[in-house]
């Protein structure tokens, strides 16, 4: 643990602990609203669909369920890259490829989400 | 580093040569299960973005996820995040030092796996129902 590299990489490494605890917390009301919600859409024509979807609190919870998803999946992700992928250049390639895939997923799940509620 | 590798060394125990304990597959299928849902996001955000882009877009996602793959991987779907949501809850009792004995955390561990699968078929049977299928 010698040198400043190393103690940024226990600064961040706690920091990640901290936030995938803090949206797993998030995680176990809004999970088990979105499967309520899927659920009760299950099956259902479109109409009615976008109307649940368009309820603001609706949207709203839907929008904190991504971003606590993503938060969660990305440190998650990482941990396992950090235990199976080794290799500098295979390594770093994973890590990026896990930050492209969580944002995409994320900003492609909340314009579909504000879309349904705004209608632009 | 070329000369270290060729001798012989001891390699570190891996996974079979330990007894199987319920704590160590759990850990394992959070890992597992994990995964799976980081690639199911995939589903949900195809979900969104059908309702977005309108009634056609939403029939063919409907359409997909009501054939019986669809419905095999939406089921597997459902029991992961179910199993990963309980399994989960273990290990911020355990960062709480809460059910830390050996027999509490089996018995934590196995309540968590019972529960994950019952709460998905439940969730199923529901959604069979309200459908009108069951």
């Amino acid at each position: 643990m010698a040198g400043s590299a190393s103690k940024g990489a226990v600064k961040s490494a706690t920091r990640a602990f901290s936030i995938q605890r803090k949206s797993a917390l998030a995680l176990i009301p809004l999970a088990l609203f979105l499967i309520a919600l899927i659920l009760a859409l299950s099956g259902t024509d479109y109409e009615t669909a976008r109307h649940y979807l368009g309820n603001p609190i609706v949207s709203i919870l839907v929008i904190l369920t991504i971003l606590a998803t993503v938060a969660h999946m990305r440190i998650g992700m990482n941990e396992v890259i950090e235990d199976y992928v080794h290799g500098s250049f295979l390594h770093v390639l994973a890590k990026t490829a896990n930050i492209l895939f969580c944002v995409a997923v994320g900003l492609g799940s909340i314009y579909a989400a504000l879309k349904i509620l705004i209608g632009f | 580093m070329a000369e270290t590798r060729q001798a012989a060394r001891p390699l570190s125990p891996h996974l079979q040569i330990y007894r199987f304990t319920i704590t160590m597959a759990m850990s394992i299928i959070h890992r597992i299960t994990g995964v799976g849902l980081y690639a199911g996001t995939l589903l949900l955000a195809a979900w969104l973005v059908s309702v977005a882009m309108g009634p056609d877009a939403y029939a063919s996602f409907q359409s997909v996820a009501g054939s019986w793959l669809g419905q095999l991987i939406l089921f597997g779907f459902t029991w992961a995040l179910l199993h990963h949501l309980f399994s989960g809850i273990r290990y911020l009792m355990w960062d709480n030092i809460r059910a830390f004995e050996l027999r509490q955390a089996d018995f934590i561990s196995w309540g968590a796996a019972v529960l994950g699968f019952v709460a998905a078929i439940i969730v199923w049977v529901v959604a069979f129902k309200l459908r009108g299928v069951l």
